[in-house]
């Protein structure tokens, strides 16, 4: 393994393969920035562009592109308060308020540190897990997706910010909304009205970039001077003690780095149900909740390590079965193929250089991006002193063509605009958007694996596995803790 | 025009409820099971919500509507209003009544309606100048900057690096 370690090690050094990284890293964090651009995008551009390349300076290339966009979207995240990508979602929770507290700086150096390291570790992990992936892998089955989802929608309770009532409702808003489209099951056309457009449902990225991109644009438009509305002071210092920030935080990097890992591995939950969970068990084991959605750097580092885990965790599946969990991974695979590489169960026999390339090229991009972001800290924070009615006009004309370019549908526009009102309403009346989206993302899974498993095995077979029942347990405890911890401060408040 | 807007999204909200559970009806067992829970639940948790906000006698009986998220919550129930609901009422406050943020989404509509007919080189120029000028109030040279550089970049994303075409 050290031999093939090294022999990959020469090939991914020599040139051009890290011109070709660069390259891709660069456009990987140009596409990353920009609502409704990620990583499908932006590997479906290189593959023409990689046909006269190696295989190994194609893998640089694309695994340059992957490996820039987590940390890229959380730029868009923390600065206007809009994420390039779904998986930057949660980070804008805290990001954001950082901004305005005139502490963009802190919020970029702790997203870059977390998003470096957290990739540092997937990759291990990754490395470590190839040779024995195949039984992780198979270890989940719908009971499991359809407890994960459940844990996912659970903590909803937890994380309302405002009245859980309301937090329940924006969730039922969120499961109606999924519940558009055709039956997971039975393949019935639901809420579709005879519009071809919504036989497959609202897509998740136009109904994101209007609850939260163009919905907080608007916001941001209405405002009066600048989105920072403390001047940010020295901003490199700020960069750094956002670095420090992570190290001081190492045990909730660790543990947001295997939460992202894991959900990672399991095939087509994605980066955004990472960056959701990570951050939810930030705020659950954390003693100030409420200082979160207020600017808690433990915040922005949490999801940020969970996002940038979870890409090694999502070539596992990729790459010992062939199978792929995201359309991101779906277009790495079609890519691969096309240079030759055929992932699945005689990958690490056949061609195992290739893949310890992809994952070296993915930390050394991670580590580039990292790099820019902290360098670029200094110039990119002066978008929050451009006056809010131009920040506003422009997020918005990019987000609409954003929603646009996902899938190049003019439905999926209208989409966003739609949910950009929704979201405004939302916001300003106390349902909790977060709630909307964490139930959107996980409706549908929930919906089809409980119908898989009730076909399968009847209900009995979510009790009778044991990661299933681990999951459950989880959920229980994730519920259950807050409520008893809260009842031992008023206690402990009373007998005082 | 904040309550007003208010009731008027609780009432959206209870009709899409309400539409989601009656509609599911139509459908077989297993693809009505999931919309059916999801909208008579929804709308009873509005009609609740509704109550609780047109009339204060009902306010006093379902204080519970009031209870924060676990891991936020700090006191005893119901005794402090949301933090969205604050940050909600007094952003709507500061930052402009409904009736700016409608006409900032006219605008949107003119932008689809552009893009559909036009083409994105004219509506998005269109959005930023005419929000710029109209909405924001700015100098005239200073939106035809900021539109002109806008088209640029949307036609090197499009037309140069993707190669998408409207």
């Amino acid at each position: 393994m050290w031999g093939v370690g090294l022999t990959a090690f020469a090939e991914f050094i020599t040139w051009p393969t890290p011109l070709y990284l660069v390259l891709g890293t660069t456009i990987g964090m140009l596409f990353g920035i920009l609502p409704g651009l990620g990583g499908p995008q932006v590997l479906a551009l290189l593959i023409p562009v990689s046909q006269s390349m190696s295989s190994t300076q194609a893998v640089a290339l694309f695994a340059g592109a992957m490996g820039a966009i987590a940390f890229s979207g959380s730029i868009s995240a923390i600065l206007i308060n809009t994420p390039g990508t779904t998986q930057s979602a949660a980070t804008m929770f805290d990001g954001y308020q950082l901004t305005r507290q005139g502490k963009a700086g802190m919020a970029l150096g702790a997203a870059a540190t977390s998003s470096f390291l957290g990739a540092l570790f997937g990759a291990i992990v990754l490395t470590l897990i190839l040779p024995v992936g195949r039984s992780v892998v198979l270890a989940f089955s719908y009971p499991e997706y359809f407890m994960l989802a459940v844990m996912g929608l659970a903590v909803i309770a937890v994380v309302s910010q405002g009245s859980v009532w309301k937090g329940v409702t924006a969730a039922f808003f969120g499961l109606g909304i999924a519940a558009i489209g055709y039956d997971p099951v039975t393949g019935a056309a639901r809420y579709s009205f005879e519009i071809a457009y919504l036989w497959s449902g609202i897509r998740l990225v136009p109904a994101l970039i209007g609850m939260f991109a163009i919905a907080e644009a608007v916001e941001v438009f209405l405002e009066k001077g600048t989105i920072a509305k403390e001047p940010t002071k020295d901003p490199l210092r700020g960069v750094l003690s956002g670095v420090k920030a992570v190290f001081q935080n190492f045990g909730l990097f660790i543990r947001s780095s295997l939460i992202g890992t894991f959900i990672g591995i399991i095939p087509g939950v994605g980066g955004a149900v990472a960056n959701f969970i990570a951050y939810i068990q930030c705020v659950a084991t954390s003693k100030d909740r409420e200082s979160f959605g207020k600017g808690n750097i433990r915040g922005v580092i949490a999801p940020e390590a969970a996002n940038d885990a979870k890409d090694g965790g999502a070539l596992v599946p990729t790459l010992i079965f062939g199978i792929p969990g995201s359309l991101e991974m779906a277009v790495l695979l079609g890519a691969l193929i096309v240079h030759g590489i055929q992932p699945g169960p005689r990958l690490m026999l056949d061609n195992p250089g290739i893949a310890l390339v992809l994952i070296y090229a993915l930390v050394i991009s991670n580590l580039i991006t990292s790099i820019m972001g902290i360098v670029a800290a200094k110039y990119l924070i002066r978008v929050t002193t451009v006056p809010t009615e131009y920040v506003g006009a422009l997020v918005i004309s990019v987000a609409l063509m954003g929603a646009y370019a996902t899938h190049g549908q003019f439905n999926d526009v209208i989409v966003a605009v739609i949910f950009g009102l929704i979201g405004i309403a939302m916001k300003r009346f106390g349902f909790s958007r977060v709630a909307f989206l964490i139930a959107l993302m996980l409706g549908g899974l929930a919906e089809r694996t409980f119908w898989q498993t009730m076909m399968s095995s009847g209900g009995a077979g979510f009790f009778t596995r044991p990661i299933s029942i681990f999951l459950l347990v989880i959920t229980v405890v994730i519920l259950i803790l807050p409520y008893v911890q809260r009842l031992r401060m008023e206690r402990q408040a009373t007998g005082e | 025009m904040n309550e007003k807007a208010r009731v008027v999204f609780d009432i959206s909200l209870l009709v899409f409820f309400g539409l989601l559970a009656v509609i599911a009806l139509e459908y077989n067992a297993k693809a009505r099971a999931m919309p059916f829970i999801f909208g008579s639940g929804g709308f009873i948790l509005v009609l609740m919500q509704t109550a609780y906000d047109l009339s204060p006698r009902v306010r006093n009986r379902l204080r519970f509507l009031e209870e924060k998220g676990a891991s936020w919550a700090q006191g005893p129930a119901g005794t402090e209003e949301s933090m969205e609901d604050q940050a909600g009422e007094q952003e709507g406050e500061e930052q402009g009544s409904w009736a700016r943020i409608l006409r900032i989404f006219t605008w949107l509509v003119a932008f689809l309606i552009a893009l559909n007919y036009l083409g994105y080189l004219i509506a998005v120029p269109f959005l930023v100048f005419g929000m710029l000028v109209v909405e924001g109030r700015r100098k005239l040279v200073s939106a035809a900057v900021a539109s002109v550089v806008m088209l640029l970049f949307m036609y090197a994303l499009f037309e140069l690096v993707l190669g998408s075409t409207f």
